[in-house]
């Protein structure tokens, strides 16, 4: 009858189009393709992808888009991404610990354009050996890297305000650069003409969070990373300077982010200090006049000990389930060690993976001169974060974030604000140990 | 969604003469008044929404409420900036291929419940009303987390599938559309050997055409409007034009561009209003839809 | 005739599908197999992508999965049990409730008053129920946009008309505006409460109004215990369909924070945080799949409570033309003229 007839073509098509769906998924079976989780062209040119498909004809490059939720899907799906584009800093320890990126060690043995000794320090981000983050196998590598905690002054605002620039040399304290940035602060109730301070949190609350915490010799984690305490007096004290920070309105918060966005609000000469690290040199470098009247200054310090730790350390990683591994490394050979590498020192976005190339960085113009000095000598500074295995950092963003805003709005003292992120975090931290060990 | 249909069938009543004329004009201006006022208050966000479309920064910084010059080119911004046309066939094809699925397979499905028989309809169909009950937000992320497994997210298949399970309340329509048909058709339909599905395709469905553009209309209207589907089910290179708009426009640096985003949003408001003027008629007697989202 | 339904029991007009004039041979027409092939789409996905989910949350909802590793495993009920020690789920639980107490009431009222006013002979009355209803039909981004331009601190032409009147600048998409700024979305969509509740009165005839004036009732008092009594069954469905439209609440919050870019379910304000707003939160910015899940199957059991309470209280009230038929319920039986159409 018609109906039956019907009915199974209809079944027999719904079939179909899931079938054929699973099969056109992100992955691919194909041995030629290769799928990278990464942003192209912007990070990944076209040129650093043609050189690569000339090098090994018959490959092509499929890119999917960074995005977390995407990636969770083509696990669960068993089809993971050839190559994923990632923060090491702040997710190198929870990766491992889920057993989801490759141990790099082997690859490194066996290369030649790759090796260990021309890798930067800041590629120890990459490590894990199960227990502290810094040393024990490699497990991804920085395409470029930055000091994120030290921050470019704008002159033009200085002058403006007649307000003394901070040394070149000797780094201030963080509560040296709270005043400094009220007197930076031009403004009539809500509507500002000029904002003193964007801290280093734009790209990971919780990463300026340690980072502060550890200049003072405390750290957010306890010794086996399975708590975080932010009633700790290191961490309370970072807590209270932060909110301290948002109830003077002198830059921006979680609670109200500059309607313009950052840098572009520097840029526009409405904001005196900008806690982003070298990388901005290179979105400098097209803007003439703001490259006239900007400065870098080595990283503030929090409590004694001077510190100047990347902040993202963005790279990539291969996924141990990775269909196309060693056509992975072969790219990771060519992006990390070949021309893409020099391209990208050359251009100034940021610090080479590969030592021998901080050479290529440039230094035509006054400004780029000023900054090359002042990230030379904060090289010696350099140090690698401590993150858990046992909770996402953008889980740890997301309730510092969360809770900071709580704090913002209603006032809240720093001890409570702790205890609620406390409250937040610690049952995330027992799963994540629950799901891991 | 939640839509409540009224029998287009039913006539307006008509309105007898008020009892006593000057009264009624009396009770006639009280009721202009408020219209009048609540009618433009409701314009209102409209209308700003097309002013600041054609403002420019500096005309919003100054405070005027109004641009003095018309800045057409922030439209043509609001196309290239994005990528507004793909964005928005993607919106066109989503929402227009659900909604001819879910026309079809309810106006089927309604058919069976209104013309045949057989045991456990009646329980069959208490479930269709009472999934309408259900909030669709509670199925929808178990059924993202399902599909992620088998690898239908990043695709456009979840929108074919949602289109071929229907919708409870077209089926509903339906039903009470073909219910009121007369059953003559049916045996007559039989006398000339038609089986029950020649006989809804040529017989009943033709007949049908009111619900079928309804049902058509709402589907469609509310994929343009989905939000939360492609958020979630698509990736940010190949989704609709309602979550490609709403992750703003900004200036390569990061900055916010506000004419831009009005412009884009009075184009992606503008084929519902359309559709909308042009179906008033149907919209405001026949069927309601109330957003679900 | 609306989809509302008597205590849960739907009736459709008795229009029964087989001809009186053939018994023997019209139930040799329904083979059992043609009416589940006709219904065979629905019933597949209603199985598929309404069940199966339910089930799969409910299953999740018993686990620590994280979204990410394979190895989770069974927790009881430990899932529902941190609900009640999590302050952010209710605190978002009681924003929701205040949510949905602030606009379902007063979108309802409103709705109906515009619907009396539309209902009279007046001139433009297709014009106005059109202008009055044309928001309705706005997208929900559309919306939330439109009311973010309108309510910028800088630029939005509330700040403008207030600063008319000397107050100074608000920063309103932020708390506690920001809520005030949530219901205004909303109450603009009150078009769709209107229409239902006009195709309501437009079905109650004249004559019995008519008749109660000449009977020397004052319009309050037709109001009141003619028109309102044969509107509540329109009423009672506009309660559960608001209800269980503002318990989802989700993209109007989350496109009306302050913030610039890619909104984000974690930077939404307090006093907007609704309820799907943390469970999002809890599945994609935490990735406590089994947390949220349970977090989940609390809102959808809340919501069938709520339904089954809500026709409980209003079978009193609520009153229906054409009961008679169904099987006994408690039902008050009103002494009205039989509604002829």
């Amino acid at each position: 009858m018609g109906a039956t007839l019907t009915r199974r073509r209809l079944l027999a098509g719904a079939a179909g189009a899931a079938a054929a769906a699973a099969l056109g998924g992100c992955g691919t079976d194909d041995p030629n393709t290769l799928v990278v989780m990464g942003n192209n062209p912007a990070e990944v040119t076209d040129q650093d992808v043609a050189e690569f498909v000339h090098a090994h004809p018959g490959v092509t490059v499929k890119f999917v888009a960074v995005d977390q939720s995407l990636l969770t899907a083509m696990f669960a799906a068993g089809n993971p991404p050839d190559l994923v584009r990632d923060q090491g800093v702040n997710n190198t320890p929870y990766l491992v610990a889920r057993d989801l990126a490759e141990n790099l060690d082997p690859y490194f043995a066996r290369s030649t354009a790759l090796s260990v000794d021309k890798l930067a320090p800041a590629n120890d981000v990459w490590r894990y050996d199960g227990s502290r983050q810094g040393s024990g196998p490699r497990y991804g590598l920085v395409k470029d890297y930055s000091q994120d905690a030290m921050f470019w002054c704008n002159t033009t605002v200085f002058d403006a305000a007649g307000v003394d620039l901070p040394s070149t040399t000797e780094p201030i304290d963080y509560d040296e650069w709270l005043d400094l940035a009220r007197r930076l602060t031009k403004r009539n109730g809500a509507q500002y003409r000029t904002y003193g301070l964007v801290p280093p949190f734009d790209n990971s609350l919780s990463a300026g969070f340690i980072n502060m915490v550890s200049s003072a010799g405390g750290s957010i984690f306890s010794e086996d990373f399975s708590t975080v305490d932010f009633s700790s007096p290191e961490a309370a004290a970072a807590l209270r300077w932060y909110l301290t920070y948002a109830a003077d309105q002198v830059g921006s918060t979680v609670a109200r982010p500059l309607p313009a966005g950052s840098s572009p609000t520097f840029s526009a000469d409405q904001l005196a200090m900008l806690g982003y690290g070298y990388w901005f040199s290179g979105l400098v470098s097209a803007d003439d006049t703001l490259a006239k009247d900007v400065m870098f200054f080595p990283a503030p310090r929090f409590g004694p000990k001077r510190t100047s730790p990347c902040l993202a350390g963005t790279g990539f990683w291969i996924p141990k389930r990775a269909k196309h591994k060693d056509l992975a490394w072969a790219f990771c050979e060519h992006y990390f060690g070949g021309p893409p590498a020099t391209r990208r020192a050359q251009s100034g976005w940021g610090l080479p993976g590969i030592t021998s190339l901080l050479s290529d960085l440039p230094s035509d113009k006054p400004y780029q001169r000023q900054a090359l000095g002042v990230q030379k000598t904060e090289l010696d500074h350099f140090s690698v974060l401590d993150f858990s295995p046992y909770v996402a950092y953008t889980a740890l963003d997301a309730s510092l974030s969360q809770q900071l805003r709580k704090g913002i709005e209603a006032g809240l003292p720093a001890g409570k604000v702790a205890d609620l992120i406390n409250d937040t975090l610690n049952p995330l931290l027992k799963l994540g140990k629950e799901l891991v060990s | 969604m939640t839509v409540l249909e009224r029998p287009a069938t039913l006539p307006t009543p008509a309105l007898g003469p008020a009892p006593s004329r000057r009264a009624g004009r009396r009770r006639r201006r009280a009721v202009y008044v408020p219209l009048v006022v609540i009618a433009v208050a409701f314009l209102i966000p409209l209308v700003w929404l097309v002013s600041i479309s054609l403002n420019d920064d500096a005309g919003l910084a100054s405070g005027s409420l109004l641009p003095k010059t018309l800045h057409w080119s922030n439209y043509r911004d609001a196309v290239t900036l994005i990528p507004f046309g793909r964005y928005a066939v993607t919106s066109l094809l989503l929402a227009g291929v659900h909604a001819v699925l879910a026309t079809l397979s309810s106006a089927m499905v309604g058919f069976g419940f209104a013309r045949l028989r057989a045991r456990g309809k009646g329980v069959l169909f208490m479930i269709v009303i009472a999934t309408m009950m259900v909030p669709a937000i509670v199925t929808l992320i178990p059924t993202y987390l399902i599909f992620a497994r088998i690898g239908l997210v990043y695709t456009y298949w979840p929108w074919v599938l949602w289109g071929l399970g229907g919708s409870a309340f077209l089926i509903f329509l339906f039903r009470q559309a073909f219910s009121a048909m007369p059953s003559d058709l049916e045996d007559a339909a039989i006398i000339d050997g038609c089986g029950w599905m020649r006989m809804f395709v040529s017989v009943f469905l033709p007949l049908a055409k009111a619900p079928c553009l309804a049902g058509f209309i709402l589907t469609f209207t509310g994929g343009w409007a989905d939000f939360i589907s492609p958020s979630l089910f698509l990736s940010n290179d190949q989704t609709t034009l309602a979550v490609g708009l709403s992750a703003g426009y900004t200036t390569p640096a990061g900055t916010p561009l506000y004419t831009t985003l009005a412009a884009g949003a009075v184009l992606y408001i503008l084929p519902v209003l359309v559709i909308f003027l042009v179906l008033q008629r149907g919209f405001v007697n026949g069927f309601v839809t109330s957003g679900m989202k | 005739m609306t989809a509302t339904q008597t205590g849960g029991t739907l009736r459709v007009p008795a229009r029964t599908t087989a001809g009186t004039s053939s018994a023997a041979r019209g139930w040799r027409r329904y083979r059992p197999a043609t009416f589940y092939g006709f219904i065979a789409p629905w019933l597949a996905g209603f199985v598929l992508l309404t069940l199966f989910p339910l089930g799969y949350a409910l299953w999740l909802s018993t686990t620590n999965y994280d979204g990410m590793t394979g190895r989770y495993r069974y927790v009881g009920l430990d899932n529902y049990t941190a609900i009640a020690s999590d302050p952010d789920a209710l605190h978002a639980l009681a924003r929701t409730g205040l949510y949905t107490l602030g606009t379902v009431p007063l979108s309802i009222a409103f709705g109906l008053l515009l619907a009396v006013l539309l209902n009279q002979q007046i001139r433009a009355r297709g014009a106005f129920r059109a202008l009055i209803y044309l928001p309705a039909v706005v997208p929900i981004v559309g919306s939330a946009l439109c009311f973010k331009m309108l309510f910028n601190a800088d630029f939005g032409a509330v700040n403008a008309v207030i600063g008319l009147v000397g107050i100074p600048p608000v920063d309103w998409l932020s708390d506690p505006g920001v809520f005030v700024v949530l219901v205004a979305v909303t109450l603009w969509g009150v078009g769709a409460s209107m229409i239902i509740s006009l195709s309501g009165l437009q079905g109650i005839p004249r004559e019995l109004q008519e008749a109660a004036r000449v009977d020397g009732a004052g319009a309050w008092q037709v109001f009141s215990k003619i028109t309102l009594p044969l509107l509540s069954p329109i009423i009672l469905f506009q309660v559960i369909t608001g209800i269980i439209g503002s318990v989802q609440g989700f993209v109007a919050p989350l496109l009306l924070t302050a913030s610039s870019g890619t909104a984000s379910v974690t930077s939404v304000p307090q006093s907007t945080y609704l309820y799907m707003i943390h469970v999002y939160a809890q599945y994609f910015a935490y990735g406590r799949f089994g947390y949220a899940s349970a977090l989940l199957w609390v809102l959808f059991v809340l919501i069938l409570l709520l339904t089954v309470v809500i026709f409980r209280v209003s079978a009193r009230a609520v009153f229906y033309e054409n009961a008679p038929d169904t099987p006994t319920r408690r039902r008050r039986t009103r002494e009205t003229p039989e509604v002829t159409r």
